[in-house]
């Protein structure tokens, strides 16, 4: 077996003028001994060796340029200079094609860093404030999105057996309202935390101190607190000092004990907390009784972190955790529920699992789609310099035959290349702020929000180096040109001819152009008919013109009074003038939600399958189905007579649940257990139809209602539905639940539709991304083939030129034209449907109602491409008809 | 005129190949002899060195197959190469004799 051609032609770029044939000559010879020796793979390597290892050697004893000795460095970069210096004056003097080249390459490598600045906002980037947020680790005690928690005795024990880690904390999540004096009180994220959280983060206070693990055992004082950077800015001004000073939240005395440095805003990005308080503090905030903080029934603590020894591996850690909570279930018969619990460890807090694996879906979707958009502009860009050192062929021979080497030659065209991908890096910049203009503020699920797009470090190395990537892919084609460059043949004709391997060069890069972009178009169709099922998916729900306000209510005032203010709160809403309707709710549609237990006896509430499906529980006041347009398709929804104080004895049901439990839906006055925590023995008294949950609307969500107020808490919602979204009553409102609530800040109100619009974002901007990218590979496409064509066209002008003398009619030359399109353009759809197949089962879990393989996607994106590579065979088939045959032979 | 340790062993390559030879057999009798893998630019630059002190000279050589066609640099050792090797060998001689006892008693009693 020879030597690679490509090592050599590499070698003699490398290794200076002056014994380069020597040199080369050794080598080869050494690689022919070795190759017979030891076998090629060995003697390749040996080659590459000594080829570097002389370049090198040469270049930094100087001996790389006449002149002999020393400076060797100087000269190299002399050299280099004054390759870029001629690169750049070639490409200034066709500033047309390097404005178009780069811009090709702007496209791609704009969208390339717009995606990697998404990355980065999203997962890449340390968690603020968490010195030890790459050490540190989730731990989960259940799948993603179920809770699963231990009490706090079985915890503790957790902590104390756990010896891979050397710190472990547990941690919740609240809203509150914090004010200082007098001020007007601001709503909060709130973590109660137990255990030593602020180590195993690895946070600094920035004033004061931190909460210890001991302040966090629930015989320390509860009443302390500790704020982020922002909060103390918001709350004291950027002058003043917090630490040791009175915040009240929810109307509780609490001293500021430090402030969190680092702008930490809590272990879990895109929620910014602001406050942390020990786990105590829930009894006084949240209105638990302390015997609920260590009582069997409360398995709270679901939110875990840990921070692993030095050099631990997870999955030994994550053993040891099996381990031993298999060892608290054997031992205490109150800890059986501990076996259920299937714990596993998240290394790192990039980000927080419940969104782990969707958002790496999306980012690998984004990236897939990124290489094929830049692959096709390095196929674009290389085949644009592939047509232009072909129409420097005369040019190229003259300096061959004037002794100008090749290997200089090649060099050149890479330095050329490496131009056009800088220029079109920085151009990139520009591409990839104006592709995040739209994403600035936008989430991803419960992701932070995006910031938009930053000229920063990380993105400016992406580009640098998705550049010279790029730089290389574009200029090997005509590097590897200039290396099989035939001087004999090229001084024979030094009219451009698209023959031979070049031909099918470029006809490769147009097929591959075409297929890629096939395959995003598809991929964008894919999405955008998701978004269009999404957005006709009947909930079973109307929410035009219903208003939500917030509201925190005081929990320390017995059940018969809250009964009494909610009341009189639901009647000073629907009395404001202009409003058509209102109900309370705890969280309402669309929106968070409680799962409840329900079975048709007490001993069918543990049925594991009803448990998996997620029954969830809406406590409701009267006049709520008649606000969402629920109605009952059996038996009545609730009365006034319904809401009491007490738990209610009565439950409506959807029909899909009752479906499930009794098999049919006529079921009014038959009898379940049902409830949150505690189900309770109820009557029911109603069906009402469906409801599907717009994140996963492909089947009907099972649930049951029961009236309001069954458990005090410490927020309440109020929906209001006004005439055509009525501002004015909307703020008469608030006004009425402000003037009933002392001391309470009510938020703007929000439309449940602006909820929806939320819900449907995420595949709004990812099937927009993915019609962007598409649009830019359309039109890379286009060019690339009107690029192929019209080359070809150039090259057979004679051919047309007789034809048409000898009497060929119009129709035949264009024929011969078409049919050359239309085998790259078949070549490149079949390619592209495979690849196209390939990226929809990537993006598959973010489908709905479309299959994998959806007809009108596939062909609709393969229509919109033929059309794309029709128009872009019209500038050189109308050429191909002016062929003049005396000007095409007199050209020879 | 003082020897580079590199140069001492080109210089003796050079005479083991018969007083004349070019840059593959060099490097390959070098490092079938000390180990050592000396690059062609490496073995070049020394070379270049020893021709500038006037021990060998070098004159462009024919082409082969095995070379890819390409020519060859040979190098001849000169009268005053052979007697800088020969002074200095001499010398490294001197400053041996009567170690190599000693050097073995270490030797083996490290070992």
């Amino acid at each position: 077996m020879g030597l690679p051609r490509l090592l050599i032609v590499l070698a003699s770029i490398c290794i200076p003028r002056c014994d380069r044939e020597f040199i080369l000559g050794d080598l080869e010879e050494i690689y022919t001994t070795t190759a017979a020796a030891r076998g090629r793979v060995p003697a390749v390597l040996r080659y590459a060796k000594g080829a570097l290892a002389s370049a090198l050697t040469l270049r930094l004893a100087g001996r790389g340029r006449r002149g002999g000795q020393g400076l060797g460095v100087m000269r190299l970069a002399s050299n280099y200079l004054e390759d870029a210096r001629l690169a750049f004056r070639s490409l200034w003097r066709r500033p047309a094609f390097a404005l178009m080249a780069a811009g090709t390459l702007a496209l791609g490598l704009g969208s390339g860093a717009a995606v990697f600045t998404m990355a980065d906002q999203l997962v890449l980037r340390p968690l603020a404030g968490a010195g030890n947020a790459r050490s540190a680790a989730y731990l989960q005690l259940g799948p993603p999105g179920m809770f699963a928690g231990l009490t706090l005795p079985h915890f503790d024990q957790l902590r104390g057996s756990a010896t891979s880690f050397v710190g472990m904390a547990s941690y919740g999540l609240s809203s509150q309202n914090v004010a200082r004096g007098d001020a007007r009180p601001i709503g909060v994220m709130v973590n109660v935390v137990y255990g030593d959280f602020f180590d195993v983060l690895g946070v600094q206070p920035s004033a004061g101190r931190l909460l210890t693990a001991s302040d966090t055992q629930l015989d320390a004082s509860p009443f302390v607190v500790v704020i982020s950077e922002d909060l103390r800015d918001r709350l004291f001004g950027p002058t003043e000092s917090a630490e040791g000073s009175t915040v009240h939240m929810n109307g509780h005395a609490m001293t500021v004990l430090g402030v969190a440095g680092g702008g930490f805003r809590g272990p879990e990005r895109g929620l910014d907390v602001d406050a942390w308080v020990p786990h105590g503090a829930l009894v006084p905030l949240l209105g638990f009784s302390r015997d609920r903080l260590t009582s069997a029934e409360s398995a709270m603590h679901s939110e875990i972190l840990v921070l692993p020894e030095r050099g631990i591996d997870p999955d030994a850690a994550q053993a040891r955790v099996v381990g031993i909570l298999e060892g608290i279930s054997n031992a205490d018969p109150e800890a059986r529920y501990v076996s259920t619990l299937s714990p596993r460890l998240y290394p790192g807090l990039k980000t927080p699992p419940l969104a782990r694996e969707s958002t790496n879906q999306k980012l690998r979707m984004m990236a897939w789609a990124v290489i094929f958009l830049l692959a096709i502009a390095c196929a674009n860009v290389a085949n644009l310099l592939l047509f232009r050192s072909l129409a420097r062929r005369g040019a190229l021979a003259t300096l061959r035959a004037f002794g100008a080497p090749q290997a200089r030659i090649c060099r050149q065209q890479i330095v050329e290349s490496f131009f056009l991908a800088l220029l079109g890096g920085v151009m990139g910049l520009v591409v990839a702020w104006v592709i995040m203009l739209p994403f600035r503020g936008a989430r991803l699920g419960r992701m932070p929000a995006f910031e938009g797009f930053a000229l920063d470090p990380p993105v400016l190395s992406f580009i640098a180096l998705a550049a010279l990537v790029a730089g290389v892919f574009c200029g090997a084609a005509p590097a590897w040109l200039a290396a099989r460059f035939d001087l004999g043949a090229a001084l024979r004709s030094a009219r451009a001819r698209d023959t031979g391997r070049l031909g099918s060069l470029r006809t490769l890069l147009a097929v591959g152009q075409i297929a890629m972009t096939l395959a995003l178009v598809v991929g964008g169709a894919l999405l955008v008919r998701t978004l269009d099922n999404l957005r006709r998916v009947e909930t079973g729900i109307e929410v035009e013109h219903i208003a939500r306000l917030t509201a925190d209510v005081p929990t320390d005032i017995d059940p018969e009074a809250l009964h009494l203010l909610h009341r009189e709160l639901l009647g000073a809403v629907v009395g404001t003038p202009g409003v058509q309707g209102a109900a309370l709710d705890v969280h309402g549609p669309h929106g968070a939600t409680f799962l409840g237990r329900i079975g048709v006896s007490a001993s069918s509430l543990d049925d594991e399958a009803v448990r998996q499906a997620g029954v969830y529980m809406w406590q409701v006041t009267p006049g709520w189905f008649e606000l969402f347009g629920m109605d009952p398709v059996d038996g009545r929804v609730f009365e006034d007579s319904d809401w009491r104080a007490e738990p209610g004895d009565v439950v409506v049901l959807t029909a899909s649940l009752a479906e499930r439990l009794f098999g049919r839906t006529d079921v009014v006055g038959r009898t379940v257990w049902a409830g949150g925590r505690e189900p309770v023995e109820r009557r029911v008294v109603g069906v009402v139809g469906d409801y599907r949950s717009l994140r996963s609307p492909s089947e009907p969500r099972d649930a049951f209602f029961v009236p309001y107020g069954e458990a005090p808490r410490s927020y309440l919602s109020v929906f209001v539905k006004t005439a055509e979204d009525d501002a004015g009553a909307l703020t008469a409102v608030r006004e009425s639940v402000e003037s009933m609530l002392p001391g309470v800040a009510v938020p703007d109100p929000v439309f449940v539709s602006e909820t929806v619009a939320e819900i449907h974002q995420e595949e709004r901007l990812l099937g927009q991304l993915l019609w962007t990218l598409s649009a830019f590979g359309l039109l890379m496409s286009g060019v690339g083939l009107y690029g192929v064509i019209h080359y070809l066209v150039l090259s057979r002008r004679r051919e047309f030129g007789i034809r048409l003398t000898l009497g060929a009619d119009q129709s035949g030359i264009l024929g011969l034209v078409g049919r050359s399109a239309a085998r790259i353009t078949l070549a490149g759809a079949g390619v592209g449907l495979a690849a196209a197949y390939a990226l929809s089962r990537v993006i598959r879990s973010q489908l709905f109602g479309v299959d994998v393989l959806d007809g009108v996607s596939y062909v609709g994106a393969t229509s919109l491409v033929v059309i794309v590579a029709g128009l872009a065979c019209l500038a050189p088939a109308r050429a191909a008809l002016r062929a003049d045959p005396v000007a095409a032979l007199r050209e020879d | 005129m003082a020897l580079g340790d590199l140069e001492q062993v080109v210089l003796f390559a050079i005479v083991r190949l018969g007083g004349e030879s070019h840059g593959a057999p060099i490097s390959e009798k070098i490092l079938e002899t000390t180990g050592r893998d000396v690059s062609p630019g490496a073995l070049y630059t020394v070379l270049d060195r020893l021709e500038g002190k006037g021990f060998v000279e070098s004159w462009i050589g024919d082409s082969a197959p095995a070379r890819g066609g390409r020519r060859r640099k040979v190098y001849r050792l000169l009268p005053e190469g052979a007697r800088a090797l020969q002074s200095w060998y001499a010398g490294l001689r001197d400053l041996a004799s009567g170690t190599e006892a000693w050097l073995d008693r270490l030797a083996g009693e490290v070992s």
